[in-house]
C-alpha cells in the first residue's frame, strides 16, 4: 500500500504530469470559449435578422453537442486530439526507463517483490494517463454548460456535430447525453491508460526514454496513415463498408476521420494494448535492473 | 584558427561516434519512405488494374505533401496530415538523442579539452545540420529511385492525379503542374527548414530536456499544419502550402531566408544559454 501511495504521489506530483495537464487544460478551455463565442455570434445574428428566436434551431447549441469530442471543426479541439496521445505519455509513462537508469528500481526491489512494484507502477501510470485524458474534457464540458443550455440533442443535430450512426455509444447520445458523456470519459480514461502502460512496458526493452516516447507516437501516426490508405484501397475494390478507426487519434474523438468507429475495433485495440502491457514485462521478468 | 580546428575535430568525433546509430535510424527512415511511397503508388491503381507512373515530385509529394489550407470557418474537421508529420518527426528524431547523451558522457571532457563550451556547441550544431541534410538527401534518393521503378522519370512536374489522391488542392495554372520550374527552390528549402527546426530542437534539448525539445518540435509542426502562415516553419516543408501550388501559399525563397534566421538564432541563443548551463552532476536526461 505504501508503495502504491508513493508511486501515485510521484505520478501526480511530477512536473511533466502538471505541464501536460496544463497544456491540455488550456486547449480544452480554448475549445470551450470558441464554442461559446460561436453560440453568442449566432444568437446575435438571429435576433438581428428575425427579431425573435422562433427560427432558431436550439438543440444544435446544446452543451452536449458542443462538447470537445464532438467538435472536430474547432481548431483547439483538433489540436487537443493530435497532441493527446503524446502528452499522456509525457505524464509518467517514461518513468520506468528513467528509474531503471537512475538505480531507483534496484533500490525498490530490495524492499518489495517485482510483482508488487510493477502493480503499483502500472496503477500509477494508468491513472495519470487517464486523468490527463479526462480532466480537460470535464473542464471543457463544465465551461460549455455554464453558457449553453442542456437541451436534449436531436438526431438531426448529427448533421452539425461529429456523430455518425456507427460511432461508439451513438444511440446513447441521443437518448441520454449525460450517460454518453460518462461512458465516453470512461472509454477515454481506459484507452489512454492502456496506451501509457503499454509504452511503459516497452521500457523493459528500451531504457532510453526519448526512444520510448518518440517512437510509439511516430508509429501511431504511421498506423493511422497506413490504415486510411488500406481502407481507401479496399473501398475502391468494392468493399464498401470496410474501414475503421484503429488508432487513438480517432477513437478518443466522438467520430473518427472519414471511417467508421466500430465498438469491436476499439475493444480489439484496448485488448491488444493490454496484452502487450502484460506480455512484454512477463518475458523480461528476469532481466537485470542494475 | 585553433578554435576552428577544435570544432572540426569534435565534429569528426561526433560523426564517427554516432555513425552506426545514425545509419540504423536512416535505414529505418528509408523503410518508412518506401512504405509511404508504395502506399501512394497503390492509390494510383486504375479500375482496369493498371498503375500510374510517378514523377520525382509525385514521390516527394507522398512524403512532403502535407495538407491544404485548413479553415475552421468552413466547419470542416481538422484531419492530421499523418504521413507528413511522420516524416518530419522522424527527421527531428534522427538528431534528437545524441547531443545530450554525449554531454552526459564524454561531452564535459570534450569541453575541457577544447577549452571552450562554444566549440562543443558549434560542433553539435554542425552535426545536427549534417544529419538533417543526410536525412533529406536519403529521402530525395528514395524518391528518385521510386520514380524510375514505377516507370516514371525524374521530372519535377506534379502529375494531375497526385493532389487529388493526396487530398490537397492545386491551382489550375500552378507552376508545379505545368513546368515545375520553381520546384528546385522548394526542394532546396526542405533541408534548410528541417535543419532550422532541428537546431531549435537542439537548443531546447541541451538546455532543458530532450523530451521537451521533441514536444516543442511537434508543437511547431502541429501549429504549421493548423495555420498557413509565413512564420510557421513547417509550412515550408509542405508542397500543398507552397506558392508554386496555391496562390496564397508560402514563398520558398522566403522560407530559406526565414529558416537561416531561425537556425542562426537557435545557434546563438542556445549557445549563450549552454555557456551558462550547469553540465555537472545532472540526472541522466535521455
Amino acid at each position: 500500500m505504501g508503495l502504491l501511495q508513493n508511486e501515485m504521489r510521484r505520478a501526480l506530483g511530477n512536473p511533466w504530469f502538471r505541464g501536460s495537464m496544463a497544456v491540455l487544460t488550456v486547449l480544452a478551455v480554448a475549445a470551450a470559449l470558441y464554442q461559446v463565442n460561436t453560440y453568442v455570434g449566432h444568437w446575435q445574428r438571429v435576433i438581428a435578422e428575425y427579431g425573435n428566436e422562433s427560427y432558431y434551431y436550439h438543440t444544435t447549441f446544446s452543451c452536449f453537442n458542443n462538447w470537445l469530442p464532438l467538435r472536430g471543426a474547432n481548431p483547439a479541439a483538433g489540436f487537443f486530439f493530435v497532441v493527446l496521445p503524446l502528452l499522456v505519455l509525457m505524464g509518467y509513462a517514461w518513468s520506468l526507463a528513467s528509474d531503471v537508469r537512475s538505480g531507483y528500481v534496484a533500490q525498490v526491489l530490495t524492499r518489495s517483490t517485482r510483482g508488487e512494484f510493477y502493480k503499483a507502477r502500472y496503477c500509477a501510470v494508468f491513472t495519470s494517463a487517464g486523468l490527463l485524458a479526462t480532466i480537460p474534457l470535464i473542464v471543457n464540458l463544465l465551461i460549455v454548460a455554464c453558457f449553453l443550455p442542456a437541451y436534449m440533442p436531436r438526431v438531426t443535430d448529427a448533421m452539425y456535430i461529429d456523430m455518425g450512426p456507427t460511432d461508439l455509444f451513438a444511440n446513447v447520445f441521443f437518448s441520454a447525453p449525460l450517460l454518453y458523456v460518462l461512458l465516453k470519459l470512461v472509454v477515454n480514461f481506459v484507452l489512454c491508460g492502456l496506451w501509457a502502460t503499454m509504452v511503459m512496458s516497452l521500457a523493459t526493452v528500451w531504457a532510453n526514454r526519448v526512444v520510448l516516447i518518440c517512437v510509439p507516437y511516430i508509429a501511431l501516426l504511421l498506423i493511422k496513415h497506413v490504415g486510411e490508405n488500406l481502407f481507401v484501397a479496399m473501398r475502391l475494390n468494392g468493399y464498401e463498408h470496410f474501414g475503421m478507426s484503429i488508432t487513438l487519434f480517432d477513437q478518443l474523438k466522438g467520430s473518427p476521420d472519414n471511417f467508421y468507429c466500430y465498438w469491436w475495433a476499439t475493444l480489439a485495440c484496448a485488448v491488444l494494448m493490454l496484452v502487450v502491457s502484460i506480455v512484454v514485462p512477463y518475458f523480461r521478468r528476469k532481466a537485470d535492473v542494475l | 584558427m585553433s578554435r576552428l580546428g577544435a570544432v572540426a575535430r569534435l565534429v569528426l568525433c561526433d560523426i564517427k561516434a554516432e555513425a552506426r546509430r545514425t545509419a540504423i535510424v536512416l535505414g529505418v527512415s528509408v523503410l518508412l519512405f518506401c512504405l509511404l511511397i508504395t502506399l501512394f503508388f497503390f492509390r494510383t491503381l486504375q479500375p482496369n488494374g493498371d498503375f500510374q507512373s510517378l514523377s520525382f515530385t509525385d514521390c516527394l509529394a507522398s512524403l512532403f505533401g502535407g495538407m491544404g489550407e485548413y479553415d475552421p470557418r468552413h466547419d470542416k474537421n481538422f484531419k492530421i496530415p499523418a504521413a507528413w508529420l511522420c516524416v518530419c518527426l522522424m527527421g527531428a528524431y534522427v538528431t534528437l538523442g545524441y547531443p545530450v547523451r554525449n554531454l552526459e558522457g564524454v561531452g564535459v571532457k570534450q569541453c575541457v579539452a577544447a577549452q571552450s563550451r562554444w566549440a562543443w556547441w558549434f560542433a553539435k550544431c554542425l552535426w545536427v545540420v549534417i544529419c538533417a541534410v543526410a536525412f533529406c538527401l536519403v529521402a530525395f534518393a528514395v524518391c528518385l529511385i521510386a520514380s524510375y521503378a514505377s516507370g516514371g522519370t525524374a521530372s519535377l512536374v506534379l502529375s494531375q492525379f497526385a493532389p487529388e489522391l493526396l487530398d490537397f488542392f492545386v491551382a489550375g495554372d500552378s507552376d508545379a503542374l505545368t513546368s515545375g520550374e520553381g520546384m528546385p527552390l522548394f526542394i532546396a528549402g526542405i533541408p534548410v527548414a528541417l535543419s532550422a527546426l532541428c537546431l531549435a530542437q537542439l537548443a531546447v534539448s541541451v538546455n532543458v530536456n530532450p523530451l521537451a525539445a521533441f514536444a516543442v518540435t511537434a508543437a511547431i509542426l502541429f501549429l504549421s499544419a493548423f495555420y498557413l502562415n509565413d512564420f510557421a516553419l513547417g509550412n515550408y516543408l509542405m508542397i500543398a502550402r507552397n506558392a508554386l501550388v496555391i496562390h496564397v501559399g508560402v514563398d520558398p525563397a522566403m522560407g530559406i531566408g526565414l529558416s537561416v534566421l531561425v537556425g542562426a538564432a537557435a545557434v546563438l541563443v542556445g549557445g549563450a544559454a549552454f555557456a551558462r548551463h550547469d553540465v555537472l552532476g545532472k540526472e541522466a536526461l535521455s
